[in-house]
């Protein structure tokens, strides 16, 4: 628990900083999966509370599974049903066969999509984690630090729609504050942001808004780290870079590896700051930024006279689905460490 | 504002089977009659805009005189993405109003709309609706002659200024390109900039090609243009030297600074402040720019010069529709004649100041100019009907490659390879 570290982990620490073997060349302890009882192995069967536990077993898990299937596993199924038909939501479904896939491996403005929610996957995803530890190694010891983390995480309370209108006013050229500044700096015209790097700006935007929400979260993380582990960093001598790589972050590894999963889940579902900030009061952004998410709701509900191909957007929801899928498999796997018990 | 993601997606269809396999009663009840006594609308109007204002007067006056309550209910402008899903299976409106190319988009082009010819010909204070609604709107909403939709509103797509300020151009405005080039060029040599564009509104810009290529093609040819399944048709020279001649709009510098890089409305504001001359936009333009306009600006209309021989004003019809499974069409169609009557419709003119249909009606002073040029130019669709016939090609094919074009980031060649490459595809996925 923080504020109490077993000498094991002080040692590993100090074998990792200053290469000398901890005392008694311990091991670190690591963490070992504890067998819950179960209510269903024949032993707990045969004790009264046991059985008791049984009977209880489909009652309780009833309406949370029943909820999962009507709410999560139903439409997914369906989506997947739909994915192979042409619909457009109002006449009988048409049977298509893998059409919609084929066409969809094929067509430019989904691949672009695709690209795009790629890219918002792992570039802003490391940009964001990356910004997130430096903030955290910066307020880790900075007075004043609760307040700082509030200011943080400010940008992901407010309403997406809303930054978007900020950062329009932002970004406008020629009379935006940020070309206002460059132009006092540099004397020159600054870029046409939103007229030619429109996706690169929203990329930034999406950085700032996650950066809070993942500070936060890896702060929670890395304050459970025992303070006395760094004390023995000064000791040995450890540079800043050190204490981060073999102190924070193998730390805070289990934090850290689920908020990977979150961002990955959710930098798919990102909808509303590409839609407010890229579009206008009446249009969708133009397909050049557009995310998969986005594009779903392009070839469904968006623009002035909508397509409502139903099952064309649902092959494009499936093929992400399977995508992140993977990914999160290959995150997890790729993320597995044996974590250190301190 | 709802938006429906990738999961919303997926879940509204399970709603939609699932309401579809819980109500038997509703599905197919193209049977069911209502019993005539009232009848629902859903409109495209928020409740304190003048329309509405309108509308419910006009709702009130028709229960007084037949009897029949006219439920409303205020949708806004998301109406036809809330009648979709009804239209599978669930409770529709017996009436709805949207703009012609929405109404296309959701009603006919799946077959759910009510062949509106019956209503065409009943009686409005002794005159039929055909009389009232002129044929050159009433001729641009139907699907294989059928009309679908009856028009109460109209839209008109050209030049806006301030006649105060240029009362030479108010007295003879330009006919030709050429005219309008030659203007422009005495313009900006005065140290004005001639021309605003909000260019973050691709339709702005596609105002301007598609305007332009009307004028020199005649109407319905862009049309042909994005029918072509490889996108190349655009290369043909003649298309060539208008949209050389757009892309002349920008080299030349006659957009005033921000066109390319700003956000609605920081330039049209700017307009309507003195500082760019012309605004090609909707009939919407006094009133949406009125409130910020300097003291004693005069709106004054021009149709966009051609490039051709022929000018055109596009146009837009805002109307009602049925749907075919309503339960109290009779009753709509009754309501839609009561409303065409002078007294309600000339309302959308002096309460809601917007052109009507009827050209027999007075018109605002401020689209005087507009209402002149229709009765004297044929009119055309805006965008010549490409996001009416062909959902998503604007969105995903022309404006992409065009709002390029008008920011002056590729030149002709670069958004003919560009246009080309995304017509076919959205050719390859759409047949």
């Amino acid at each position: 628990m923080a504020g109490r570290s077993t000498p094991a982990a002080t040692g590993q620490v100090r074998e990792a900083v200053t290469g000398a073997p901890g005392p008694a060349g311990t091991r670190p302890a690591r963490s070992r999966r504890r067998t819950a009882p179960s209510a269903l192995t024949p032993l707990a069967a045969l004790t009264p509370l046991g059985r008791r536990r049984r009977r209880l077993f489909w009652p309780f898990l009833m309406p949370a599974l029943a909820l999962y299937a009507v709410f999560l596993v139903g439409p997914s199924l369906a989506s997947l049903w739909i994915s192979f038909h042409r619909w457009n939501g109002i006449s009988d479904p048409e049977p298509r066969g893998l059409d919609n896939y084929r066409v969809l491996l094929g067509d430019t403005t989904f691949l672009g999509a695709f690209a795009n929610t790629l890219v918002i996957l792992v570039g802003v995803g490391a940009a964001t984690f990356t910004l997130s530890f430096a903030l955290t190694m910066v307020l880790r010891d900075m007075r004043g630090r609760r307040f700082a983390r509030a200011v943080l995480f400010f940008p992901h309370i407010v309403a997406p729609v809303v930054l978007s209108v900020v950062w329009g006013f932002l970004f406008r050229s020629p009379e935006g504050l940020v070309n206002a500044a460059w132009r006092a700096v540099s004397g020159a015209d600054g870029p046409n942001w939103l007229g030619e790097h429109l996706f690169l700006v929203i990329v930034v935007g999406l950085v700032w808004v996650n950066t809070g929400f993942y500070t936060t979260i890896i702060m929670a993380g890395v304050d459970r780290i025992p303070p006395d582990l760094y004390e023995d960093c000064a000791l040995a001598g450890a540079t800043g870079w050190q204490r981060f790589a073999h102190v924070t972050l193998p730390l805070s590894w289990d934090v850290v590896s689920t908020a990977a999963v979150l961002w990955t889940i959710s930098s798919l579902k990102i909808f509303e700051f590409v839609y407010a900030f890229g579009g206008t009061t009446n249009d969708m952004p133009t397909p050049d930024v557009w995310n998969s998410a986005l594009f779903v709701y392009g070839v469904t509900y968006g623009g002035r006279s909508p397509q409502y191909q139903y099952g064309y957007a649902s092959a494009s929801a499936v093929v992400t689905l399977a995508t992140v899928t993977v990914l999160v498999v290959l995150l997890r796997r790729l993320t597995r460490r044996e974590s250190v018990q301190f | 504002m709802v938006r429906y993601g990738r999961r919303g997606t997926a879940l509204l269809s399970v709603l939609l089977s699932g309401a579809l396999a819980l109500s038997p009663t509703s599905c197919g009840s193209d049977a069911d009659a209502g019993d005539g006594r009232s009848l629902t609308y859903w409109s495209m109007w928020k409740e304190n805009e003048p329309q509405a204002r309108v509308l419910r007067e006009a709702a009130l006056s028709f229960e007084r005189e037949h009897g029949v309550r006219v439920v409303i209910q205020w949708q806004g402008r998301d109406v036809m993405k809330k009648v979709a899903p009804a239209l599978r299976g669930g409770v529709l409106p017996d009436l709805v109003d949207q703009d012609q190319s929405l109404v296309r988009a959701t009603l006919v082009a799946t077959g759910t709309y009510r062949d509106l010819s019956g209503l065409y010909g009943a009686d409005v204070d002794g005159r039929r609706v055909s009389d009232v609604v002129s044929p050159r709107y009433g001729d641009l909403v139907r699907e294989d002659g059928k009309p679908y939709l009856v028009p109460y509103e109209v839209i008109g797509y050209g030049l806006w200024f301030d006649g105060a300020a240029l009362p030479e151009v108010a007295e003879r405005p330009p006919n030709t390109w050429d005219e309008f080039i030659a203007l422009l060029a005495r313009r900006r040599a005065t140290g004005a900039a001639p021309l605003a564009l909000d260019g973050d509104i691709s339709q702005y810009n596609a105002l301007w090609t598609i305007g332009a290529l009307q004028g020199a093609l005649g109407r319905d040819r862009v049309n042909e243009l994005a029918r072509d399944p490889a996108g190349v048709a655009w290369r043909r020279p003649e298309v060539r030297a208008v949209l050389d001649a757009v892309a002349g709009l920008v080299r030349d510098g006659f957009f005033a600074p921000g066109h390319n890089g700003s956000r609605w409305p920081a330039v049209q504001e700017r307009w309507s402040r003195g500082e760019a001359d012309f605004l090609l936009m909707g009939s919407w333009a006094p009133a949406e720019t009125g409130p910020k306009a300097r003291p004693g600006f005069r709106y004054r209309f021009a149709a966009l010069p051609s490039a051709g021989a022929q000018r055109y004003v596009p146009v837009e019809a805002i109307g009602f529709a049925i749907p075919r499974r309503a339960r109290n069409p009779e009753a709509a169609e009754r309501f839609v004649a009561h409303f065409l009557r002078d007294e309600h419709l000339g309302r959308i003119s002096s309460v809601a100041r917007n052109l009507t249909p009827n050209p027999a009606l007075p018109v605002p002073d401020e689209l005087a100019d507009l209402a002149e040029a229709t009765r004297t130019l044929p009119v055309a669709r805006v965008q010549d009907g490409l996001a009416q016939d062909f959902p998503g090609y604007v969105e995903e094919v022309f404006w992409p490659a065009n709002d390029q074009l008008l920011r002056g980031v590729t030149d002709v060649d670069g958004f003919l390879e560009r246009l080309a490459a995304r017509q076919a595809n959205y050719w390859k996925k759409n047949r």
